[in-house]
């Protein structure tokens, strides 16, 4: 009997863990950025390229580790109205390819609980230009009083994805632009 | 221990459903924070703020200026053509130099200065569009613009009462106007057309003149590649007057090549009519298309940033 009552307990506190564990909203897993910063750049001698959206939405769970990143390729703005619209119409065809995903799973997991700096690993794609390319990019995470800000820089190389740049700008533009992403996490309610 | 497993077993699916429900949610919630309506807007219905001899709907964006310099050479055939003046090369009839700059993005102004081919063509001219509204993908299908100007003439008066040139009676005289409603909507990635009903009133004409001419005018642009484009204009005009059925008046047609260089857009093009400005070449054409008064020119754009966006 005695040992009976023992079983019970434990079957008991498994069912209180998984009860616990499949309800646990109290801490939040899933993390939202609405506002998040991309910005890209072009150095070349003969012109400097820079474009920004502050339009860009991601969303972190920190129990899997899987991030997910969305922009339109309407919202990035440019210096120059002329540099937007052959962005538009000539390079990332936005009529036909509108938006760009980033998808990916951070490797080394941190506790997002704790405050601190954590220089992670994402593995993941990349779709831009509908081509899809696998993508391994570090990030610096930084958790303070409940916040997550994520800052990458990475380069995208054009011809990965198929933009095409002709021969009578390829001196103003650069083989691998270089992006810049900022994201402000708070926890979903 | 039966039991035991069981209950293992559904808290690990439970787990299980619940991270990859939180996971397919992941994307849909970035979906939801994404903003569709910047997609919805439709861009670059035509490559620069004119065709041939017809405004497009484009504008002039905030803070940039936009230098155009508008070139037609003489009759390729005809009485005036042929290989004696070089098919047309030796009679440079028409040139405008412009600057037209963004206010808004929604509002250009422009200046311009007119040298042609015969005494009332030599002109200044003010303009300005105006986009009252947006083409959108899933909503209103058209793009609609105002676009409006007059023409001065610095000439010196003629003092012959007769003569088309002489201001002496009034300064007024030396004034044309001209007004456009611009309809135009892209159709896809390739197509857009243009049209736009049109005013044009001179305060100075011949005996039997019209003051006020209405024309509707239509144009259209047909991309080949991602750079190079067949463009085409054409006018009608509705009230035809007395004194233009005498002169033989013709209705203006464009037709050419755009081409866009990165900074630069050419323009290579065939067109009958001499004369630039709406209140020119609407009323003043008598190039016959079907005589060879075909004349070729070119159009030049080339777009600086004043004022830069941050």
């Amino acid at each position: 009997m005695v040992f009976k009552i023992e079983k019970l307990k434990i079957i008991l506190k498994i069912i209180i863990l998984v009860i616990a564990i499949a309800s646990s909203n109290a801490q939040a897993q899933v993390w939202l950025s609405k506002n998040a910063k991309i910005r890209f750049f072009s150095k070349t001698p003969l012109e400097d390229i820079e474009a920004a959206s502050n339009y860009a939405a991601g969303a972190l769970n920190t129990k899997t580790g899987r991030i997910f990143f969305k922009v339109m390729m309407k919202s990035f703005k440019f210096e120059k109205a002329l540099m937007e619209e052959h962005f538009n119409e000539n390079y990332i065809e936005s009529d036909k390819y509108p938006s760009a995903e980033f998808d990916g799973i951070i490797q080394n997991i941190p506790d997002f609980t704790k405050d601190g700096n954590y220089e992670l690993m994402i593995k993941g794609s990349l779709l831009l230009h509908a081509t899809k390319v696998p993508r391994d990019i570090k990030a610096t995470f930084r958790v303070t009083n409940g916040k997550i800000e994520a800052k990458s820089i990475f380069l995208v190389p054009c011809q990965d994805h198929n933009i095409k740049i002709p021969s009578i700008t390829r001196k103003n533009i650069s083989d691998n632009i270089e992006v810049t992403i900022l994201a402000n996490f708070t926890a979903k309610s | 221990m039966n039991c035991f497993k069981i209950i293992l077993l559904s808290g690990i699916l439970l787990l299980g459903m619940r991270l990859a429900a939180q996971d397919d949610e992941l994307a849909s919630l970035v979906n939801s924070q994404t903003d569709s309506t910047i997609d919805d807007k439709v861009i670059a219905s035509f490559k620069t703020t004119r065709l041939i001899n017809l405004t497009t709907i484009e504008q002039v964006k905030r803070g940039e200026l936009d230098f155009r310099i508008a070139h037609r050479f003489g009759d390729i055939a005809g009485s005036a053509g042929g290989a004696s003046t070089f098919f047309g090369f030796d009679n440079v009839s028409d040139i405008r130099f412009s600057f037209d700059y963004g206010i808004f993005d929604v509002w250009q102004i422009g200046i311009g200065r007119s040298k042609g081919g015969y005494s009332t063509s030599q002109v200044f001219d003010l303009n300005s569009k105006f986009k009252l509204a947006q083409q959108k993908k899933n909503g209103f299908p058209l793009a609609i613009s105002l676009f409006g100007g007059l023409t001065f003439t610095s000439m010196q008066s003629s003092g012959v009462l007769s003569d088309i040139n002489n201001f002496n009676r009034s300064t007024a005289h030396r004034f044309n106007y001209f007004g456009q409603i611009l309809i135009a909507r892209k159709m896809n990635d390739q197509f857009s057309f243009i049209i736009a009903p049109t005013i044009v009133h001179r305060n100075l004409v011949f005996l039997g003149d019209n003051n006020t001419h209405f024309a509707i005018a239509a144009g259209a642009r047909f991309k080949i590649s991602k750079r190079a484009a067949i463009i085409a204009d054409y006018y009608q005009v509705l009230n035809v007057s007395n004194f233009q059925k005498l002169i033989g008046h013709q209705m203006p047609i464009g037709l050419g090549f755009e081409l866009e260089t990165g900074g630069h857009v050419f323009h290579a093009l065939f067109s009958t009519n001499t004369g630039l400005m709406e209140s020119q070449f609407l009323p003043n054409n008598t190039a016959k298309f079907t005589a060879g008064q075909v004349r070729f020119g070119f159009n030049i754009s080339r777009v600086f940033t004043i004022i830069k966006d941050k």
